[in-house]
């Protein structure tokens, strides 16, 4: 995994493009969508931490060869 | 509490959106306007069936075995046209069991059938307003179905119409900064159907951008190795998905607008008659 400040990078350039769609889809006014954003990035990063936690205990409990 | 005025209604929007999705035009011509119904079927499924002619009917060959299912294709932009689609499906199907090749105008043909689907989309977000709020006007590029359609076109354009240009401008450079980079980190090699058959058509709802894309550097061979292939792959689809929400905002924005007007016309229709 020596690439993965890349893949941090391009996880976070996505998920900034998604958190803008989604406060652009929920707010027709841009001021109080661009002031939802952090919280939304927040939520974002926080539920797919959980996520990928969740995967890898997965994997390691129930997909291990070892 | 007096309930808000209504404006009285062409037809059921629901039924008027189910006929435009099987046959185009079919919905406006149950509201009564066979002049747009027909140069609506012209349109959409002139574009279809030219699409199938280019491409030989062998688009959904370019799934792989493994995939092919009876629904596996409903998830292509051709889904769109309904009719078209289960034509295409019923006629062509995936082809004969054995490998030929695909024709020299395969690409630009899977674009026309796609293009239709979303089209037809487009015609059936028209025929659901056209179904609650019969109009005389002729249709401005502020009218929802239109703004859907240049939303999709160019990302950020239909927010540009409205006049929303902040919106747009970020839309554009976020959603057509994913399809380049994605490009870029892939090589090109995200933008065949062929090897991607469904992120593809993600890609795809990034409109103009996505084919031109595909036009200039579509088609090239992988000669090594591309780290970030997948990646890129994804990222570009994701851009793609992203402007699916782009169109909804920019429906939605538009539809409010449009309500608020009838809404305010019909209330003052209604003073007049009191009056």
């Amino acid at each position: 995994m020596k690439d993965l400040p890349v893949h941090l990078a391009l996880f976070a350039l996505v998920s900034a493009a998604i958190a803008l769609s989604g406060a652009f889809y929920s707010h027709s006014e841009d001021a109080p969508a661009l002031r939802s954003l952090p919280r939304r990035l927040f939520v974002f990063f926080l539920s797919c931490t959980i996520l990928g936690a969740v995967l890898l205990v997965m994997e390691h409990t129930f997909a291990s060869v070892r | 509490m007096s309930s808000p005025p209504r404006t009285p209604q062409a037809g059921a929007p629901g039924a008027a959106v189910l006929l435009t999705w099987f046959v185009p035009g079919a919905g406006h011509l149950y509201l009564g306007r066979p002049v747009f119904a027909l140069a609506a079927f012209v349109l959409v499924e002139g574009l279809y069936f030219l699409g199938l002619y280019l491409s030989a009917g062998m688009g959904f060959e370019f799934l792989q075995e493994e995939l092919r299912g009876p629904f596996t294709p409903a998830l292509a932009p051709e889904a769109g046209n309904l009719g078209g689609f289960l034509w295409q499906m019923r006629e062509y199907g995936y082809g004969m069991p054995f490998p030929r090749p695909y024709p020299a105008t395969m690409a630009l043909g899977v674009t026309l059938t796609s293009t239709s689907g979303v089209l037809n989309a487009c015609l059936m977000v028209q025929a659901h307003l056209d179904a609650r709020s019969p109009r005389t006007q002729p249709p401005s590029l502020r009218s929802p179905a239109l703004a859907v359609l240049l939303a999709w076109l160019v990302p950020g354009l239909g927010h540009f119409v409205q006049g929303r240009r902040l919106r747009g401008a970020m839309v554009f450079l976020m959603l057509v900064g994913m399809l380049a980079m994605g490009t870029a980190l892939a090589e090109g090699a995200n933008l065949s159907r062929e090897m991607h058959f469904f992120y593809w058509g993600g890609q795809f709802m990034s409109g103009l951008p996505a084919m031109a894309l595909e036009a200039l550097h579509g088609g090239q061979r992988v000669q090594s190795f591309v780290a970030y292939a997948e990646a890129g792959l994804v990222i570009a689809s994701v851009g793609g998905l992203l402007n699916i929400m782009a169109m909804l905002d920019v429906f939605g924005y538009s539809d409010g607008h449009l309500a608020a007007g009838d809404a305010t016309a019909a209330g003052s229709a209604g003073v007049e008659v009191a009056a």
